[in-house]
């Protein structure tokens, strides 16, 4: 029941509680809305890059600022060591897995083992060297500038994992 | 004046109510004044008036988006740090067996 010559506009027919009520939920559903829709916008491409195969080389580009020329090189120069990776991963495996089993057999270093000892560490090295030659031919297609850091970022990564890069470096200058 | 003539007096008096013409209109204004009235005993005796109009949601609507947004972001900067991170581990995998094998 209402009467025709009242005012009833729609902020006169509800109560200010009403008002209050409708601004808090207003505001949170506004909130919630807008921080996933930012949340999915801003991320969504470095979420596609991290699902896509290939994603690793798509931030070697990104981080050192590779041209079309320069990724294309790089990319034939990881095509090209994938096999060696692969072929490294094996031997390593082989390696550590005699290892392993002859540690477990034995109560002291026997010939065998101290064999098998040496064989992990000379497939470690020429882990090393396969890795550093590749990192070398990648950094020799950058920019210098971009080719130090990457240089640096490997040493860091790759060479010295359990070390920091210049720990060597620190200790004759000290 | 003895009983009997105030009894004829009486019987012969005539009520005639006249309702004014904007009685109706004004018994509806009060309504209207009385429950514009806030009723927040939470807010004491504030002037809270203010409440009442539809601009205080809209600017808390603006204001939970510009919130929410801005929080959207920050985090979205801290994922994408993440991602960058998880990115460059993926690369460095993808040449060093040793890291490749600790990963498997």
């Amino acid at each position: 029941m209402s009467n025709p010559s009242i005012p009833t506009s729609i902020s006169e027919r509800f109560r200010p509680e009403h008002w209050l009520l409708f601004a808090l939920i207003g505001a949170l559903v506004a909130g919630v809305i807008a921080f996933y829709g930012c949340n999915f916008f801003a991320t969504r491409d470095l979420r596609e890059m991290a699902a896509a195969p290939n994603g690793g080389l798509e931030w070697l580009r990104r981080e050192f600022h590779l041209s079309g020329a320069q990724f294309q090189k790089i990319e034939a120069l990881q095509s090209a060591y994938a096999p060696v990776c692969n072929e490294m991963c094996r031997r390593i495996t082989d390696a550590n897995l005699k290892l392993d089993r002859l540690v477990s057999e034995n109560h002291e270093v026997t010939p065998e083992l101290a064999a098998a000892i040496r064989e992990a560490g000379l497939v470690q090295k020429e882990c090393q060297q396969q890795m550093l030659a590749h990192i070398y031919q990648v950094s020799a297609q950058m920019n210098p500038a971009d080719a130090q850091n990457y240089l640096r970022l490997m040493k860091s990564r790759v060479i010295q994992p359990a070390l920091s890069s210049d720990t060597a470096v620190r200790a004759t200058t000290e | 004046m003895d009983d009997d003539q105030l009894k004829l007096k009486l019987a012969s008096w005539e009520v005639r109510p006249e309702i004014p013409p904007d009685f109706q209109r004004n018994v509806w204004q009060k309504i209207a004044v009385r429950e514009s009235k806030p009723k927040l005993p939470l807010f004491g005796n504030w002037n809270i008036s203010w409440l009442r109009r539809p601009g205080l949601a809209t600017c808390a609507v603006i204001l939970g988006g510009l919130a929410g947004s801005g929080f959207g972001l920050i985090e979205s900067s801290q994922a994408n740090s993440r991602n960058w991170k998880s990115l460059e581990a993926k690369y460095v995998q993808s040449i060093d067996p040793y890291e490749h094998l600790r990963t498997l």
